[in-house]
């Protein structure tokens, strides 16, 4: 399967901001801008294809800094392979850069 | 909004999830939750809705109701349970039962001096709707009108019966009316009974009777009889003091037959069947009997899963459109048989699973283009067309015993 002749714009954002930033659901969110009803599906459909994959951070970690454990994503080799053929297709992706976590009010 | 309620909202959401996937999805976004400012998390906690589809509609099919049996047993148990709630509800069980006392026929336009020589030993006279109160309309009925009707009434000076629809256009179905004293006529009369909404109606109109003494109608009056007669009879004969005899024509009072009705309207809704998917069963051998009755087995419990079930839920929400609610739920009653025949394996009659996306969508007409659907037990594969034609059918692969040893 040509995984990176299939991505669209949207995916290959998600897939960059995973690349760039912290690579939990919510930091994914702030950097591309896009609303959960989005970046959730989008996130399964990738691992789902194996662009990306998921794992709980170790509760001791989270305990520590006083929050709840995040389920972080990395890109798969075929995940790296994809973004890089997406971004000659959407250049502009490349620009899309981690911003400062918006903390709990 | 609060937390708590926030996280009710992933807890619905979680119920679209599968059960498989949930516990790890519901924490997940309990988690991501955290991270979101209070002023964004309503909108944010509905989107799980969203990925809780996606994950539901992207997982297998579950194994429920795979066998034939477990999908009869459970059509049965639905349908054991629609009847009994029929049977329980007083409104579904009015209706299929109504307690309208057999052998009852009314009389219009007869003169009050005729109905007191009727040669019926029960009947009962009620006047014209001539007592008017804006748009309301009351008509005076002898005492025992409503013996006669088998409604029960509560005793009172002057007592008033209102209609169902009397009562809830005029007082908006005030639960608290029985034993109001109301001003009717400039007489004070109390209300001691509601006629049920029954589907039979008493000629002439009325939205109310006031209950007088049979003697107290005027000579000349003329008005209604209900009276109790062989059904056999389709008239009756009064003779005049000078030899004259006046026949009335009697028409029974009965109910209309709502079971028959209901299976009309059901009968109506398979005609539009074809409407809204498509009667074929695809290219399947014909000699599999036990198939075809599967098939009968499933419309016949699915009749009275939608009548029942219609009746029972339309009499507690909305009863004036069971009709509507019972066609629309035959026509996706009957939907869901045929399109719950055409996923399962012929041979075995389990639900066909593993569908896989065959073809390119540009490619529809010039290729073969669809879905196939695989038996568990290695009976075959189901070839579904992704755009059904003439030439192109849903199309069943009978695999032989040599594909045996991958199953």
């Amino acid at each position: 399967m040509a995984a990176e002749t299939k991505l669209s714009h949207t995916a290959a954002m998600i897939l960059q901001a995973i690349h760039a930033g912290d690579g939990y659901g919510f930091s994914v969110m702030e950097m591309t801008g896009l609303p959960s009803g989005t970046v959730y599906p989008a996130m399964r459909r990738l691992e789902r294809d194996e662009l990306i994959r998921s794992q709980w951070e170790k509760p001791s970690i989270a305990e520590a800094e006083l929050r709840p454990a995040r389920k972080y994503y990395k890109l798969t080799r075929a995940g790296k392979v994809a973004l890089e053929a997406s971004r000659k297709r959407y250049p502009l992706i490349s620009k899309l850069a981690p911003i400062e976590e918006v903390e709990q009010a | 909004m609060s937390d708590r309620l926030h996280l009710a909202l992933l807890c619905g959401a979680a119920l679209l999830a599968p059960a498989k996937d949930r516990e790890e999805w519901l924490a997940e976004w309990r988690a991501e939750v955290w991270y979101v400012s209070p002023s964004r998390r309503t909108r944010f906690c509905l989107g799980a809705f969203r990925d809780a589809l996606w994950l539901r509609r992207h997982s297998p099919a579950p194994v429920r109701r795979q066998s034939p049996w477990q999908c009869l047993g459970f059509l049965t148990a639905l349908a054991a349970v629609s009847l009994l709630f029929a049977f329980r509800l007083p409104l579904p069980r009015e209706m299929l039962f109504p307690p309208l006392p057999a052998g009852l026929v009314t009389i219009s336009g007869i003169a009050v001096d005729d109905y007191r020589q009727l040669p019926v030993p029960s009947a009962a006279f009620y006047g014209p709707a001539e007592l008017r109160g804006g748009n309301f309309t009351v008509s005076l009925a002898s005492c025992n009108l409503f013996d006669l009707l088998n409604v029960p009434i509560s005793s009172a000076a002057y007592p008033l019966v209102m209609s169902f629809s009397g009562w809830r256009n005029r007082f908006g179905g005030d639960p608290h009316i029985l034993g109001r004293t109301l001003t009717v006529a400039g007489r004070p009369a109390q209300v001691a009974a509601i006629l049920p909404d029954r589907d039979w109606e008493l000629p002439g109109r009325a939205d109310a009777w006031l209950i007088v003494d049979g003697r107290s109608f005027v000579t000349g009056t003329r008005g209604y009889v209900v009276a109790r007669l062989n059904p056999s009879r389709h008239d009756v004969a009064v003779q005049h003091s000078d030899g004259s005899i006046h026949r009335f024509i009697c028409i029974p009072l009965t109910a209309l037959n709502l079971p028959f009705t209901f299976l009309l309207i059901m009968g109506v809704s398979a005609v539009v069947l074809p409407a809204v998917t498509s009667l074929s069963l695809g290219e399947y051998p014909a000699h599999h009997l036990r198939r075809w009755i599967f098939l009968a087995a499933k419309f016949v419990l699915v009749l009275p899963i939608v009548l029942f079930g219609t009746l029972d839920v339309f009499s507690l929400i909305a009863i004036h459109l069971q009709p509507h609610a019972l066609f629309v739920g035959s026509v996706i009653g009957f939907r869901w048989v045929l399109n719950d025949q055409r996923r399962r394996c012929p041979v075995c009659l389990r639900v066909l699973t593993n569908p896989t996306r065959i073809g390119e969508p540009s490619r529809t007409l010039l290729e073969w283009y669809g879905t196939e659907l695989l038996c568990t037990r290695g009976h075959g594969l189901l070839h579904v067309p992704e755009m059904r034609n003439s030439y192109s059918e849903q199309r069943w692969l009978r695999l032989d015993s040599s594909w045996s040893s991958l199953f």
